[in-house]
């Protein structure tokens, strides 16, 4: 009776610890990579002409494995993702309002271009180095978010901000590594800035 | 019987089933996103996230569950529980079945994937197209150097400007060099003037920080530009020299369009190479990917595989496991023990039997106890009846060995009988001198050939002061039934017919008395009258001489015919029928009023008693027990030595004893009279009680044959023996009357039943 009691519990306790570490490793190692991977330096939002646009400046590092993929012509997909949250005090925050923009990014080999295309407007610059082609990527200026009359004014908003790259838009192998290596998980994570 | 056993079976199964079905669902759940993440076009992006981890744990839990049941195998293999090593073995037969098969194909997957994937690339191809692209290069290299030479005549010219006038200037320069697009631009990026358009961008391109600083160094910044949907482009920066006002840096960007099948071609180059190298740079993510996810599924296939191995290695020795236990307790005698049937397969129907014949074993363990006990039962009746017979059994088998024998037999042979069970019968007579005669009787006729016969045997009496009797048997022999192999045994059954013959020469006696009473009595009171008449009237006639020879010889004919009337009134009070009137009285009272009449007498003569503290009180007629108690107190004075020192005086005492018992639930009272005489004559101790049987001189010797006469009017017995040391001692038993019977206290008596019964 004992014995199997002892057992039960033994069992039990593994099956936690296992979880937990799981867990534990998998959540330490996102967190780390996103630490280093992006980061949002500057945030700023305005009203101009009763619209809301938004300034930021996010600094892209990519390690070494990622460049290697770059320079040999992997395209990668970044996104920046606005949000406006309504806080609510009981309930859960309430995303009123998402704003996307994409970049692609790829390095044309035969000319040595580091190519950044904007996917919603299909415009594309070039530059022959990658911190420059960064720099542009990283850099947004008045990035239209809403109307400002469609808040309401009663209601506390935050607007909040995480640029990533895609890893569904990465080519098949690299998709695979993406989602065990946290190399290729490169999120800024969503920084909040008050409205 | 069938509807419950499938209920048990449903319940049992069921519980035990949902786990496997769960986890094999989440396997295979897991298993077909893994496939599902190997594909470009995806259904469940936002799950693949998860799917390394999910999978981490299913294996977890597989390794968890085989770990708690390999530890429970080991424990029952250790205690040696029965079917554990059998389970054992099944166990060891899947994994090895389940791993060998899956070790081949993964190794060859892994072989394949890591051979095939890089034998689709070729050296010689990829030098090809290196070439090729730096062909193209050096191709557009040329092109523009010249570009270079032709525009920087141009920049001269537009950096000699105004900046008013620079539009103007770059409509021309546009119409005249060619190119696309001029830009005028500050340090700052601002735009001074342009002209001419590429692509969709409504403002002009402007280079990135890297070429406006190397640029604002006074270097020229010569690159392709590839922009989209307009083809290659050259694009040209170069410094300007400040003129007049303006300190600020300004610098011109000339784009030119590389020629349609040029461009075509280079981006043809660049576009094969790009997704060469790009395969060549994703071929060892990909060898890795397939790897890791056949070494996932793989992985978790045999441990699902050797997990189900437990299973259903315990699924298949569960029933054996039953049936063992089952045979164990019925080899412990234990048919009761039913397995429940869980399956409808060969074991099922194996467990089936199984029940069916520990039925059977049962109803025949069954049916054998009921014969056995209804033969114990038939044995015991046949004992007891032969046990509670009067004559002596004893069963012999076919060569005369003795089998059993009953307690009347030993009682007869005055042996014990069961000694002798298993040796041959002649044996009795070694030890017992008298049973030599009892066997060398018996011995001739079993060995005959009759299958039946009866024969008397005088079995002799022991020598002095041995208690034994002789005594006269009926002997009767049986042939028993045997078998066809055998001759059966021998029935030898025997009565003691001593005590009947005894009693028909009473019988005789009796009649004898009667008629000698009848037949001579009459006939001597007209003789004893006749004398006395003759003697009256002719002794007067006669002289002297002649009278005295008359008296003489009436009065022999008178004393004669006296002592002829008195001999004749002892005969008829032998043999007269019994008038006896009974009344409840003590015996020890009536002896000791007897006794008393003989305490003051004139020879040295002692009569002793030793009553039993409970009164024995008889039913019986006090007149005859007294008649009883002088003839025996008479028998043995008379027994007793004269006395040296005095002529007829007799010395001797007589010790009397009563005693209460009882035999077989009847109460008794013994009563003992021992002298120290002589004892009686052996030869003469089977006849004492028939009349004229004496060793006296005086006396008609009827005295003992009255005592026994009126012991049995009482339904008593009578023996007589001579005392081990000396004396005679004769024994009376007779029963108590039931009144008292009811007042004695019956456990006393039976237990000193055991040591006086004797």
């Amino acid at each position: 009776m004992n014995l199997i009691l002892l057992q039960k519990r033994a069992i039990t306790v593994l099956l936690v610890i296992s979880i937990t570490t799981l867990m534990y490793a998998f959540v330490s190692e996102s967190a780390q990579a996103r630490t280093i991977a992006i980061e949002v330096n500057y945030l700023n939002i305005a009203e101009l002409n009763d619209e809301l646009r938004l300034d930021a400046e996010i600094a892209y590092e990519l390690n070494s494995e990622v460049r290697e993929a770059l320079i040999n012509g992997i395209p990668m997909v970044f996104q920046v993702e606005v949000q406006i949250v309504a806080l609510q005090k009981w309930l859960w925050d309430k995303v009123i309002i998402t704003t996307v923009k994409t970049h692609l990014l790829k390095y044309h080999i035969l000319s040595k271009q580091y190519v950044l295309e904007n996917l919603e407007t299909g415009e594309s610059v070039s530059f022959p180095d990658l911190e420059s082609v960064l720099s542009k990527q990283g850099s947004v200026s008045a990035m239209y978010i809403a109307e400002t009359d469609y808040l309401k004014e009663q209601e506390n908003y935050v607007v909040q901000l995480r640029s990533r790259l895609l890893s569904s838009e990465l080519p098949l192998p690299l998709r695979m590594k993406s989602y065990f290596s946290p190399k290729w998980r490169l999120d800024s994570g969503w920084y909040q800035w008050p409205l | 019987m069938a509807t419950v056993s499938k209920k048990s079976f449903e319940k049992q199964i069921i519980p035990r089933i949902w786990p496997i079905i769960l986890l094999f669902a989440l396997l295979m759940g897991s298993l077909y996103l893994l496939a599902d993440a190997t594909r470009s076009e995806t259904s469940f992006e936002q799950l693949h996230y998860w799917l390394f981890p999910f999978n981490v744990l299913l294996l977890a839990i597989f390794i968890l569950l085989i770990a708690v049941n390999v530890y429970k195998l080991a424990v029952q293999v250790i205690k040696g529980q029965p079917g554990s090593r059998l389970t054992l073995r099944l166990l060891l037969m899947f994994v090895v079945l389940a791993i060998v098969p899956v070790g081949i194909v993964y190794t060859f997957s892994i072989w394949l994937i890591q051979e095939g994937v890089d034998s689709w690339f070729d050296a010689d191809v990829e030098k090809a197209l290196q070439d090729s692209i730096d062909l193209s290069r050096s191709s557009l290299d040329l092109h523009m150097r010249q570009l270079r030479q032709q525009t920087e005549p141009m920049i001269k010219e537009l950096s000699q400007t105004i900046p008013l006038d620079a539009p103007l200037v770059i409509n021309d320069l546009l119409r005249r060099s060619g190119a696309a697009e001029i830009v005028l631009f500050t340090r700052s990026s601002r735009i001074i003037a342009s002209g001419g358009e590429v692509g969709a961008a409504v403002v002009p391109r402007l280079p990135g920080e890297t070429v406006m600083r190397l640029v604002s160094q006074g270097e020229t910044y010569v690159g392709l530009d590839p922009i989209k949907d307009s083809g290659l482009h050259v694009r040209l920066v170069f410094p300007m020299s400040t003129t007049g006002a303006t300190t600020q840096k300004r610098m011109v960007q000339v784009l030119y369009p590389i020629s349609d099948r040029i461009s075509d071609l280079a981006l043809s180059v660049q576009e094969g190479f790009g997704k060469y190298n790009e395969l060549v740079y994703l071929r060892t993510p990909l060898k890795q990917n397939f790897a890791l996810i056949i070494t996932l599924v793989l992985l978790l296939g045999i441990l699902f595989a050797v997990w189900a191995a437990f299973y259903s290695a315990r699924r298949l020795v569960e029933p054996i496991k039953d049936l063992a236990q089952g045979t164990k307790a019925v080899a412990e005698g234990q048919y009761h023990k039913k397995i429940p049937i869980e399956r409808n397969d060969d074991l099922g129907m194996l467990i089936a039997s199984f029940n069916q014949m520990t039925e059977r074993l049962s109803l025949a363990r069954d049916k054998a106890k009921l014969s056995q006990r209804l033969i114990d039962s038939q044995r015991n009746y046949l004992q007891t009846i032969l046990e509670n017979l009067s004559s002596g059994v004893i069963s012999l088998d076919q060569n005369l060995v003795i089998k059993t024998a009953n307690a009347t037999a030993s009682q007869i042979l005055n042996t014990d009988i069961n000694e002798y069970i298993g040796r041959d019968v002649a044996q009795l007579s070694m030890g017992h001198e008298n049973l030599k005669s009892f066997c060398d009787q018996i011995v001739p006729m079993l060995q005959g050939s009759e299958s039946q016969w009866q024969t008397e045997v005088k079995l002799l009496g022991g020598s002095q002061g041995n208690k034994f009797q002789s005594k006269i048997l009926m002997c009767r022999g049986v042939r028993l039934p045997g078998d066809e192999e055998q001759t059966g045994g021998y029935a030898l059954v025997f009565d003691d017919i001593t005590d009947l013959i005894s009693a028909q020469r009473d019988s005789a006696w009796g009649e004898v008395a009667r008629r000698l009473a009848h037949e001579i009595k009459n006939p001597l009171t007209p003789i004893q009258l006749s004398a006395e008449r003759l003697r009256r009237k002719i002794l007067p006639e006669l002289d002297q001489h002649e009278g005295s020879i008359l008296d003489r010889a009436t009065t022999t004919i008178v004393e004669q015919v006296e002592s002829m009337k008195e001999m004749v009134n002892d005969f008829a009070d032998y043999a007269r029928v019994p008038q006896i009137e009974k009344s409840p009285l003590d015996l020890n009272k009536l002896i000791s009023e007897v006794v008393e009449l003989y305490q003051n007498n004139a020879h040295n003569f002692e009569v002793r008693t030793s009553f039993d503290e409970y009164p024995p009180l008889i039913l019986g007629d006090s007149t005859r027990l007294r008649q009883l108690m002088h003839n025996l107190i008479k028998n043995a004075f008379e027994a007793m030595p004269t006395s040296t020192q005095q002529e007829g005086q007799r010395q001797g005492q007589v010790q009397i004893t009563t005693r209460c018992f009882e035999i077989s639930g009847v109460p008794f009272v013994s009563l003992v009279v021992v002298d120290d005489g002589p004892g009686f004559p052996n030869d003469l101790l089977e006849r004492l009680f028939e009349p004229y049987v004496t060793t006296k001189t005086t006396g008609n010797g009827l005295g003992l044959a009255i005592v026994k006469k009126i012991v049995e009017e009482h339904g008593g017995t009578i023996r007589a023996e001579n005392a081990p040391n000396k004396g005679a001692r004769i024994k009376i038993r007779i029963p108590l009357s039931a009144a008292t019977s009811g007042t004695i206290n019956h456990s006393e008596i039976r237990v000193r039943s055991q040591g006086d019964a004797a």
